[in-house]
């Protein structure tokens, strides 16, 4: 076990530095630089700059050195002071930016996959145990229309139901007067108030799906022998369906649960711009847009490290809920 | 007709009575009306090719056909309980509190694969100390340490440590071991093996075989033993039932069924067996013919096509009933038995 948690860590330090050379080769893929675009952005707002104020401008956000000499400048601060760069947009440090909004976007994910599992697993298990009953008719017709509604579509008419019958529209994680407001009772208590539509629309999704996936993998734990072994020992019906098939259905859907780290962040971007929520999401959109460089590089950098933690938290996990895993 | 002396005491109230079953699967009869009974101590073997209905029968009596299987006709009179009256477990709810009650201290199962029939995520030490918790209201400390001692018994080495071991980090013969001392974990009445050595090498085979019968006579047991096997019908049994498509077509104590078959499946089914002794014969005999489907079965009696007696007007058109030889230790289903067993 120790070696392997060696191997897969050496392995996660190679797969980083390739990741954040990609990263940093996508960032400098498009033609022209922030430089430029700010300049075009100033000078349709009708302000010319003069030369001598765009080279200040490419000196002081280092755009002229070698394309390796930016890379490890930018490589060497993140590593030695957690310096993200500079937001070119925001005029902000990056890391100030990124934070709290993937702070915000892991509690609001956070939440929609508990209430997603706690209500899947027994809706799934249902509809698998009572297979072509009408409850397993009406979760599957739920199953499918979950997949296939869109969720921006989802939050859109959610969004009018409430404005219609109560006039507020949904938007946001905080009414307008808590923002920068410290975060005490009254905030967190307007938090919570606000939390429950996105964490309704996400969680709605991943539901769907995860109600037909764990119906298929029961379906066939189900008649399995091992399940009639312990029907034969005389353990009542309930017990039996959780503790033996679903145990054993589950596995492969524990051992997914890590690969969704990275989505916490980027799953979200149509419905966090729909319902403009202060998570992660639409700022990467944004920061992509507009070329912001060293933000999204410290976005594409923060979700290709999560999508590797994720891998080996799933093989942890595979191996901690499967002995045939654990013990080979 | 029959005289020879069994070499038995007189068998004893039975403590499981079978009569008229009928076991469907959807629109498919595949146990079409059997009746058997087995007395306490006693082996009973039911014989049979493949798709003949004799898993389907114990697992009937166990009520574990059910959602995908239904009895639908008969009585499964169970005798071990405390009344004496028997109870008809046919007519109980196959997922009730009275069913599960049965299943462990009353009647257990050996499966054919231990490997599936074992949880691949459950320690044996788990699966082995959840009935007798369940059942009898051990503690968990009381329950592993009962489950030791019958790991010993049933000879696995080092039980203890065992306990923890799951069932993909035993071989064979130990997993087969395991699901035996599971079976037992309740003290049950009867033990019902189905085809529990098929699996195995023929070394562990005989080793499993070996332990069941001491059981079978330590504990004093029945059992109602699966196998198409006849050597192991030879070895184990005291009572052989013969099953052709869903049916019993001959029933008889052990020798005297070897000795002399009377019913022409039986007959044939004992020429197939290659032999040892005597000269070789050139080509192992073969019963003629592809069993029938359930869903086009033939008129009269099922066995007539394959039949080398078969009499046309009879055989074709009538099903034979069930006649019993005058010491009632016999049982044979065909229209021809006189004709030719004597």
């Amino acid at each position: 076990m120790a070696l392997f948690l060696l191997r897969r860590l050496g392995a996660m330090v190679a797969t980083l530095v390739a990741i954040s050379l990609i990263a940093f080769a996508v960032i400098e893929l498009p033609p022209g630089d922030f430089a430029t675009a700010y300049v075009a952005a100033m000078q349709a707002n009708g302000v010319v700059m003069t030369e001598e104020e765009i080279a200040g401008l490419r000196a002081a956000y280092g755009l002229d050195g070698g394309l390796l000499e930016r890379y490890a400048a930018w490589i060497w601060a993140i590593l030695s002071r957690g310096d993200f760069g500079q937001s070119f947009e925001w005029r902000q440090p990056v890391s100030d930016l990124i934070w709290g909004r993937v702070g915000m976007s892991m509690v609001v994910e956070l939440t929609a996959l508990v209430v997603m599992w706690c209500v899947a697993l027994p809706i799934g298990v249902y509809s698998a145990v009572r297979r072509y009953t009408v409850g397993d008719y009406a979760a599957t017709l739920f199953g499918f229309l979950g997949l296939a509604v869109p969720n921006f579509l989802l939050a859109l008419g959610l969004m009018y139901l409430s404005f219609r019958l109560t006039g507020s529209a949904l938007s946001g994680l905080n009414d307008d007067r808590f923002i920068d407001a410290p975060w005490d009772a009254a905030r967190i208590a307007d938090f919570l108030a606000h939390l429950w539509a996105p964490v309704l629309v996400l969680a709605t999704a991943g539901m769907a799906h995860l109600i037909r996936v764990l119906r298929a993998n029961l379906l066939d734990e189900l008649n399995k022998p091992y399940v009639v072994a312990a029907r034969a020992r005389g353990l009542p019906e309930g017990r039996l369906i959780w503790k033996y098939p679903v145990r054993v259905a589950l596995n492969p859907l524990v051992s997914s649960i890590g690969l969704l780290l990275p989505t916490l962040i980027s799953s979200s971007v149509v419905v966090g711009v729909v319902m403009s929520l202060p998570t992660a999401g639409p700022l990467l959109l944004r920061a992509l847009m507009s070329q912001d460089t060293y933000l999204a590089g410290a976005f594409i950098l923060l979700m290709g490290t999560l999508a590797i933690l994720g891998t080996v938290i799933s093989d942890l996990l595979l191996a901690l809920v499967d002995p045939r895993v654990r013990h080979r | 007709m029959m005289s020879e002396h069994t070499g038995r005491d007189p068998v004893p109230q039975p403590l499981l009575r079978v009569e008229g079953l009928r076991v469907a699967f959807g629109p498919y009869e595949a146990v079409r009306g059997v009746d058997f009974s087995i007395a306490p101590g006693r082996v009973l073997c039911l014989v049979g090719e493949s798709g003949c209905g004799k898993s389907v029968t114990a697992r009937a009596v166990m009520r574990l056909v059910e959602p995908a299987g239904r009895v639908t006709a008969g009585r499964i009179l169970w005798h071990g309980g405390e009344s004496a009256e028997a109870m008809d477990l046919a007519a109980l709810d196959s997922r009730g509190r009275d069913m599960r009650a049965l299943r462990g201290p009353g009647m257990a199962m050996i499966f054919q694969e231990p490997m599936s029939a074992l949880s691949p995520v459950h320690t044996i030490g788990e699966q082995l100390t959840e009935p007798m918790r369940l059942h009898l209201g051990l503690s968990r400390k009381a329950a592993e340490e009962r489950a030791v001692d019958l790991l010993a018994r049933v000879g696995i080495p080092n039980p203890r440590a065992r306990l923890s071991a799951y069932a993909f980090q035993l071989s064979g013969g130990m997993r087969q071991r395991a699901m035996i001392a599971i079976a037992l974990a309740c003290s049950p009445k009867l033990l019902i093996a189905d085809e529990p050595t098929t699996a195995l090498d023929v070394t562990t085979q005989a080793q499993v075989l070996d332990l069941l019968a001491e059981l079978v006579r330590e504990l004093g047991m029945a059992m109602l033993f699966i196998t198409h096997d006849l050597g192991v019908v030879a070895q184990l049994g005291d009572e052989v039932a013969v099953m052709y498509l869903g049916r019993i077509v001959e029933r008889a104590p052990v020798f005297d069924l070897f000795d002399r078959p009377h019913h022409p499946y039986t007959q044939a089914l004992l020429r197939s067996v290659p032999s040892l002794r005597g000269p070789r014969p050139r080509r192992l005999a073969a019963i003629e013919g592809l069993v029938p489907s359930l869903a086009a079965l033939p008129p009269g009696c099922v066995f007539h096509p394959r039949c080398e007696r078969a009499a046309a007007g009879l055989c074709d058109r009538d099903d034979p009933a069930e006649t019993a030889t005058a010491d009632g230790l016999r049982t044979v289903r065909c229209h021809r038995v006189e004709a030719f067993a004597s």
